[in-house]
């Protein structure tokens, strides 16, 4: 199989680790990947890439201008990764978006691996990676407008990501876009990472033989991913001290106070029912009187 | 009708383009036409097309919505097609940036991305990806007093005694507003560039120099990973790769097909001029330090 599979996530979601998996998966070294070398980032986002297909430098462009060429160029880069002769995987944060004189922004002659994880762990990982407060966070998270990237007064050195609230990314992958998305639940990449990761692989149209997984499985895991950063560093670290923090699941629990997991509940109530995060434990400390308001 | 002299040619427009140095009306014919006129929807025998733009060997076609389309023909004329919406700024800035570039290209001229600014004679050249600072860098040592030569394009050509000839562009920066207030201008003095949010253009109040320079050093500046800034002198094999990599509108090449002519430029241009890579830290922006670095080579 050939063409492009977007790694597509809601940032701070996994998809870094998917995509250490994969690239672990399709080496036969004997020793991990360099988390440095992982590839697959950027393609969509990249400026240069921008300015070589359409001949002009996106900053002598305005934001409606780029806007409206994305697409176009998408679909070139599409085109352009179909002639190959493997699979090319290319992480994106960006929603599935669709103009309606200009049509989708990612061609629908992809397919789609889509990360999800568990909003209230999503809060605390991705107000690290930002150094922004919590509720700061989780406004963003709500804020069907959000947008990476769009800062104005300095370039940015990507083009600006359209992300919209949690939930809204979450269903434009998922009900809005046209191709094939395979769903990973980060938690079960966590429980169970031989079948989840095994169910990627088929997806993309290799073959998940067990003892590659397994290999991969180990070269891609959280202590050793951490262990690499700790030795020479992560260059997509962000504003926190590490990339790679705790890569739990239910950090939440000791992280957040009941009042913040009231709001990510009310926010995204029914996306978070749909994949099985509403747990007891959840809904208990939601509906519980509040610390901060009380 | 305008008579203008820029990258060592004497151009003749139809639109004012005041960024350009007049010419003084004289006997000699220009070397490159500028014109209003009709440009075709496609042309003849493409070579190579990327979204808003064809090539064929001897011709090059950009066309932007809203604002107009440029047809560069022989690097002789250039025939401009604008949008009945469009504001001069805007026609201008694809004028002079992927049209002429088309044009240098087609006569055999190495178009740098550089900004650039004079040191004893000499011309020192600053490249590197979007947002590594090589504006901002001109910017401030044009404050420090070196003559600017260019903020965006650099004309290079090899020159008949073994050094390279850089031909200065226009006197005039365009810069975002962080980099604005880094090198100490006010954001709002200054004219919005093409009327967009955030960014700038901003006249050169310090001394410029129109005539052709020897080309003596290229910085190519990049992004670290790591919170050091370096300086190394680039091996021959390296500063090749850098010379091609930031050729400006290297992807008009293919469809002209000048690629072994540009990268026989390109290897002559390595050999006469000393290129050094600088590798600043990944998140801070030193401009003082990173000056101090660069100045002690002089």
């Amino acid at each position: 199989m050939t063409g492009i599979v977007w790694l597509a996530s809601y940032p701070k979601s996994g998809n870094t680790w998917l995509r250490a998996f994969l690239m672990n998966f399709l080496d036969p070294g004997k020793r991990p990947v360099d988390i440095n070398q992982l590839g697959a980032g950027g393609l969509v986002n990249s400026r240069e890439r921008f300015d070589l297909l359409t001949g002009v430098e996106s900053s002598d462009l305005g934001p409606d201008e780029i806007a409206r060429l994305r697409p176009e160029v998408n679909r070139l880069l599409c085109t352009a990764f179909a002639e190959l002769e493997d699979v090319t995987f290319s992480k994106v944060h960006d929603a599935f978006t669709r103009s309606p004189e200009y049509g989708p922004f990612f061609p629908s002659t992809g397919r789609a691996v889509y990360v999800i994880r568990n909003p209230l762990d999503v809060a605390l990982s991705f107000s690290y990676f930002m150094a922004r407060s919590l509720d700061r966070t989780i406004r963003m998270m709500a804020n069907e407008h959000m947008t990476l990237g769009a800062k104005w007064g300095r370039m940015p050195p990507q083009l600006p990501q359209r992300l919209r609230s949690w939930s809204g990314h979450v269903k434009s992958w998922l009900e809005e876009s046209d191709m094939p998305v395979e769903v990973l639940r980060f938690e079960d990449m966590k429980a169970a990472p031989f079948e989840t990761f095994s169910r990627a692989v088929r997806f993309v149209g290799l073959e998940p033989e067990p003892h590659r997984i397994r290999r991969a499985v180990k070269f891609s895991s959280f202590q050793e991913l951490k262990r690499q950063e700790r030795s020479h560093g992560f260059r997509e670290r962000g504003r926190g001290e590490v990339f790679f923090r705790r890569g739990e699941v239910g950090s939440w629990k000791d992280e957040l106070t009941r009042d913040q997991v009231r709001r990510i509940v009310s926010d995204h109530e029914e996306v978070m029912s749909r994949f099985g995060y509403l747990t007891p434990s959840v809904l208990q400390a939601a509906a519980s009187k509040s610390i901060v308001s009380a | 009708m305008y008579l203008y002299s820029a990258f060592g040619l004497i151009l003749q427009s139809d639109l004012e383009l005041p960024q350009l140095r007049r010419h003084e009306a004289s006997h000699s014919e220009p070397d490159v036409r500028i014109r209003l006129g009709a440009v075709p929807d496609r042309l003849e025998h493409v070579q190579a097309r990327g979204l808003l733009y064809e090539i064929s060997a001897e011709e090059f076609r950009l066309g932007l919505d809203g604002i107009g389309s440029f047809w560069v023909r022989k690097g002789h004329e250039i025939i401009v097609r604008r949008h009945p919406d469009s504001d001069d700024d805007s026609v201008r800035v694809f004028l002079l940036g992927s049209a002429f570039g088309a044009l240098l290209h087609q006569r055999g001229l190495l178009p740098l991305h550089a900004s650039a600014i004079g040191v004893d004679g000499g011309c020192v050249a600053f490249v590197g990806p979007s947002g590594s600072g090589k504006s901002t860098l001109a910017a401030a040592f044009s404050r420090n007093g070196y003559p600017l030569l260019a903020d965006d394009l650099l004309a290079v050509a090899p020159g008949p005694d073994g050094w390279a000839k850089a031909w200065p562009s226009w006197p005039q920066l365009k810069l975002w507003g962080d980099s604005m207030r880094r090198a100490g201008h006010s954001t709002r003095q200054h004219r919005r560039f093409r009327g967009l949010k955030g960014r700038y253009v901003v006249p050169v109040s310090g001394p410029v120099s129109h005539t052709v320079h020897p080309l003596t050093r290229i910085y190519v500046i990049g992004r670290g990973d790591d919170e050091t800034l370096t300086k190394e002198r680039m091996t021959g094999s390296d500063g090749l790769a850098a010379l091609i990599a930031h050729t400006y509108r290297a992807q008009v090449l293919d469809g002209m097909g000048r690629r072994p002519d540009h990268f026989r430029l390109c290897t002559e241009l390595g050999r006469v001029t000393e290129i050094h890579r600088i590798r600043r830290p990944g998140r801070r922006f030193e401009l003082k330090k990173l000056q101090k670095l660069i100045e002690e080579d002089w």
